[in-house]
């Protein structure tokens, strides 16, 4: 019941950040040299001149006031309206019903896989810790947190699709085509992760209650399980938490490299032509896909430690 | 059966700690018996190793770092030999342990009952219901108000002399031979102090449990212990019965533990 409160509140809490992001975004996009009428007109192979230019700026609505402008947005918003690209003049919404969906899989899949690979990785290398197992993990988490993703993709693709043929290599027709990219992204998540994790155990250890826990005879899964991970996971789940929506946006350079139509290049061309309602679509995307992300590692941080969520209780919270 | 019968025979206790910075030798030569029913204190200064004593004995202290030697039996059963998973039967079931900051001592993300009933499920085959009602009498016994409300709280609910009753009603809950009380007294007030004390005069008329009880507050020791060992640099420098020690106390330590109660009483009064 505290966590629904807690959770509308945070949900609450959205519309503010939601509307300040896009503000601004807004704002500074306006502020930018370059006149959206003149890419466009360039786009299109036709000489600017002031007549063109003026023409084109009232067809898209740029001659308007700015404060009339956003809240000409804002209220196409509510009609779930995201406007129609200047350029290819297809509404955003329609481009977005099948780009969405790949970016998102790959998104939360490489979350996924990140998370599933890291917990045994931690657990191993801090009940090993300094031992061979732990140089090992260590070893791979500066691979991974060093290696580009452009070099690890490549070396995916030749070594497991070329050389194997064990993965198919370029698209997205079934889930085969989902599993190399999504293990590119998650590498540098696995480093970050089971280090993370690692730390985190070898403190929970040392916890009095963890002491009292092994005083009570408790066996190792349940010790392991219900006192030391759930403490020690809580770094994880914030890390977890901020990396989704930064997988969203960073996803580009995998989309790119497997030909995947997700979001990254259609926004990354976006902002190229200075196409305001892609990039006004993206911008509000991303600012979702942040709260969002965080507002779930929050429930589940609630959940690891109810104190998060109480308040008013006889003791502060650590 | 009304014999008494030596629940802890610890012989030649030996605990060195291994460091970078050399060995260091905690405890030497510790010797003790506790019948059961009975409660045997050990009082000194802090760092003189009374809590490594404790944990020497539940066989808790991590096995690189500190070497024992010496023999700790439980009754007829050698506990400096057995494996782990024997220990764990023998943990929580027939040694418990209360802790000196119960704040910290009980996992902060579960309810009472839970930990309530994981320590039950660890050592015996009780329904959930049966552990439930277990709990619920153990809590009762232990005179705290409304058991069931109490075990659907967070350990951040609770003030800390209730979560020390707490963990005394959790440590009798599946009546274990011997009970290892370290400085249960320490982190509280003189209400909860007296509650605290209380709690384990039950524990002592029920005569079943021995108890070895480490403090620093020779008043505690006083109220509950039989005999009492006064602790120094690892060593016992003076052992008798409580009586004996109090009032014609031999060893220059002693007195000056005892002068150090007796100043700060008067000022009290």
């Amino acid at each position: 019941m505290k966590l629904f409160v807690y959770v509308w509140k945070r949900l609450a809490m959205m519309v503010p950040v939601i509307l300040g992001t896009t503000f601004v975004a807004f704002l500074l996009l306006r502020l930018t040299p370059v006149d959206p009428a003149r890419a466009y007109l360039s786009v299109s192979n036709i000489i600017p001149t002031e007549e063109t230019i003026n023409l084109v700026r009232h067809q898209l609505g740029l001659d308007q006031p700015f404060w009339l402008q956003y809240v000409h947005w804002l209220w196409q918003l509510c009609h779930l309206n995201f406007g129609i690209s200047f350029i290819s003049k297809i509404p955003v919404s329609q481009e977005l019903v099948v780009r969405l969906p790949v970016t998102a899989t790959l998104a939360v899949l490489s979350l996924i896989i990140a998370i599933l690979v890291s917990i045994p990785l931690g657990i191993a290398s801090a009940l090993h810790k300094n031992k061979f197992i732990d140089h090992c993990c260590r070893l791979l988490a500066f691979l991974g947190a060093s290696l580009p993703q452009f070099l690890l993709a490549y070396l995916l693709i030749y070594f497991v699709s070329v050389k194997f043929d064990l993965f198919p290599l370029q698209g997205t027709e079934t889930w085969q085509h989902f599993v190399l990219p999504s293990i590119t992204l998650a590498l540098g998540l696995i480093a970050t992760y089971s280090r993370l994790l690692r730390n985190g155990l070898l403190e929970s250890l040392e916890e009095p209650f963890v002491l009292y826990a092994k005083a009570r005879g408790l066996g190792t899964v349940a010790l392991m399980g219900r006192h030391v991970l759930r403490h020690a996971i809580r770094p994880v789940v914030t890390a977890a938490g901020m990396n989704l929506g930064k997988l969203f946006a960073g996803t580009v350079i995998v989309e790119q490299i497997f030909a995947m139509p997700g979001i990254g290049g259609y926004f990354l061309e976006a902002v190229y032509h200075r196409d305001y309602p892609v990039i006004q679509s993206f911008v509000l995307i991303m600012a979702i896909v942040f709260v969002l992300g965080n507002l779930i590692a929050d429930v589940v941080q609630a959940y690891l430690d109810p104190r998060l969520t109480q308040q008013g209780t006889r003791k502060q919270v650590e | 059966m009304n014999q008494k019968e030596i629940v802890l025979d610890v012989k030649g206790l030996d605990v060195q700690v291994h460091s970078n910075q050399g060995k260091l030798q905690v405890v030497q030569d510790l010797s003790f018996q506790i019948e059961s029913g009975k409660v045997l204190g050990i009082v000194g200064e802090s760092g003189c190793g009374k809590s490594i004593t404790c944990l020497a004995i539940l066989q808790l202290l991590d096995r690189v770092q500190y070497v024992t030697q010496g023999s700790i039996r439980l009754k007829e059963l050698e506990l400096t030999n057995r494996t782990e998973a024997q220990l764990q039967k023998i943990r929580g079931k027939e040694i418990s342990l209360i802790l000196q900051n119960p704040m910290n001592a009980f996992n902060p993300a579960l309810t009472i009952e839970k930990q309530f009933l994981e320590t039950i499920y660890a050592h015996s085959k009780l329904s959930r219901k049966q552990a439930h009602d277990q709990a619920v009498k153990s809590l009762d016994e232990m005179n705290l108000p409304n058991p069931k409300e109490l075990l659907k709280q967070y350990p951040f609910e609770l003030s800390g002399g209730m979560l020390q009753r707490v963990m005394i009603a959790l440590s009798i809950c599946m009546k274990p031979m011997l009970l290892l009380a370290d400085e249960p007294t320490t982190a509280l007030d003189s209400v909860n102090r007296h509650h605290v004390v209380e709690a384990l005069q039950i524990i002592k008329k029920q005569e079943k449990t021995a108890i070895l009880l480490v403090s620093h507050d020779l008043n505690v020791i006083h109220e509950l212990a039989d005999e009492v060992a006064v602790m120094k640099k690892g060593q016992f420098v003076e052992t008798g019965s409580v009586a004996q020690l109090f009032s014609n106390p031999k060893h220059e330590y002693t007195k000056l533990l005892l002068d150090a109660r007796l100043t700060t009483g008067t000022r009290n009064e």
